[in-house]
């Protein structure tokens, strides 16, 4: 017998030319529009306790995955990194840029969204740009109170094969088309005589994850990416921040928080065990929180993982047919078969439902925090050491403490 | 339910006559959720293209 459908949540398809597609949500998977949250917390956290980017906080584990990844893995990225770099360093500084037109005095939220999907944008929302997500490095750099979520697929065939190559360059390779689409973008919006500010998704500001949610283009799923409804976790973010004036939209309920508690799949498969089955409370906000320590080498070391991408069925089938069948049957299509949970491992092997790979201890056992907190705990352990460090050893740490602080900080990186 | 060595060579099958295509994407995408609605016993709708019906026919469990 279907199930009562609670509510369909009608969206605007990939193009502008697509049908509207319609997604039932079922009764039993009805939750609230957007993520459950605390708001009081919310900002306390982001007041007592800010953000701060992975590429600052976890600097010494991304110096690290350099050593960990294949010859060709590591040649890819040197290319990309190359090719990306101007991209970012384009974006950076786009807040700084005038409009060389006087401001046309009208709402241009359509303009934009006609544009977005000129440009090849999957989806664009719209909503105010929340600096409580705002990392504690980026802060100041935030010009603009407007923001456009815009999202691009990540191509589907590569995605399929993850954890490879392959998929490697459909991850890094979407990023840099993403990266030249939204500078376009911004152009486009600074004709009107608005600023744009260009929030590159090789240097966040944030995570975005929480605007695109509030801007009603996906919700959180149980694997801690944005499960669109036409990309489920294929979708790749950037933001846009402008002065201009526009209409929020507002946060849809997809079904989909309590749909993943009932699918679990990701967290069944993750070679890693690094999704939490069951939710918690973090930060002001209800998820399957990951455990990043288990996570981060295992994605390093095997191609970028993301099995947990893979394995999605809003990935992999789309949401409109897994939210039809879940009404239909009460199933969560494809789970338990090999097509949506096999995957491979480098050396390891072909993992179908029920099988996972194990891994030796040492592969947990990577640099921690900053680069210099990873120095000085290091040095700690040799002070400890019975006989204490050397006055070679103690000359070495100074030394690269030195070339460290030198160094500074970078934002810029995979978030 | 469509087995590890079913799914190689059905995809190897689909890659091989179409994975030069500016339609791979769209039958990859269709023959995945076909596949899955095979493995729910589901009958699969007229929206599929008749190449993901045939591939999925012709490479079933018992077929």
């Amino acid at each position: 017998m279907p199930k009562k459908v609670h509510h369909v949540v009608r969206r605007t398809g990939t193009r502008l030319e697509d049908p509207i597609i319609e997604i039932p949500v079922a009764e039993d998977i009805a939750g609230v529009p957007g993520i459950p949250q605390i708001e009081k917390d919310v900002s306390f956290y982001s007041r007592e306790y800010p953000l701060e980017t992975q590429n600052i906080e976890k600097a010494a584990d991304r110096e690290w995955s350099w050593s960990v990844y294949t010859p060709e893995v590591f040649e890819y990225r040197e290319l990309h990194e190359k090719a990306n770099a101007p991209l970012v360093a384009a974006a950076a500084v786009t807040g700084d840029i005038e409009p060389t037109v006087e401001p046309v005095g009208r709402d241009i939220t359509e303009d934009i969204r006609r544009k977005s999907y000129e440009l090849g944008f999957g989806d664009v929302g719209f909503t105010r740009y929340d600096r409580r997500y705002a990392f504690a490095s980026k802060k100041k750099w935030v010009k603009f109170q407007g923001a456009i979520c815009v999202a691009l697929e990540q191509d589907y065939a590569q995605t399929q094969s993850l954890p490879s190559l392959e998929a490697e360059y459909a991850h890094f390779g979407t990023y840099e088309t993403e990266n030249k689409q939204c500078l376009a973008l911004a152009d486009f919006i600074r004709s009107f005589g608005y600023h744009a500010q260009v929030h590159s998704p090789n240097d966040n500001s944030a995570p975005f994850l929480p605007m695109f949610v509030e801007a009603g283009m996906g919700q959180l799923g149980a694997n801690g990416q944005l499960l669109s409804p036409h990309f489920g976790s294929r979708a790749r973010l950037a933001i846009i921040t402008t002065d201009a004036p526009l209409t929020y939209d507002d946060p849809v309920d997809y079904g989909v928080q309590k749909f993943c508690q009932e699918c679990l799949v990701c967290a069944d498969r993750c070679p890693a065990r690094a999704i939490m089955r069951d939710k918690v409370w973090y930060r002001g906000v209800e998820k399957n929180k990951l455990i990043y320590d288990r996570c981060r080498p295992v994605m390093s070391t095997y191609e970028g993982c993301a099995v947990c991408m893979k394995v999605c069925p809003i990935q992999r089938y789309g949401m409109k047919p897994v939210m039809d069948h879940w009404v239909e049957e009460g199933e969560v299509l494809g789970k338990g078969t090999d097509n949506l949970e096999g995957f491979s491992l480098r050396d390891k092997g072909y993992f179908g439902p029920g099988e996972l790979p194990s891994f030796d201890r040492s592969l947990f056992e990577f640099p921690q925090g900053t680069k210099d907190e990873w120095l000085f705990a290091q040095f700690k352990d040799k002070v400890e050491d019975g006989d204490g460090p050397t006055a070679d050893e103690t000359s070495a740490f100074l030394k690269e403490l030195k070339e460290i602080l030198a160094k500074g900080t970078t934002t810029i990186g995979d978030e | 339910m469509f087995q590890k060595s079913d799914l190689d060579e059905l995809f190897n099958d689909l890659e091989g006559s179409h994975g030069a295509t500016e339609d791979y994407d769209r039958l990859l995408k269709q023959t995945h959720l076909a596949i899955a609605l095979f493995d729910a016993k589901k009958p699969l709708d007229d929206q599929f293209d008749p190449i993901v019906v045939e591939l999925v026919a012709k490479h079933q469990p018992g077929g």
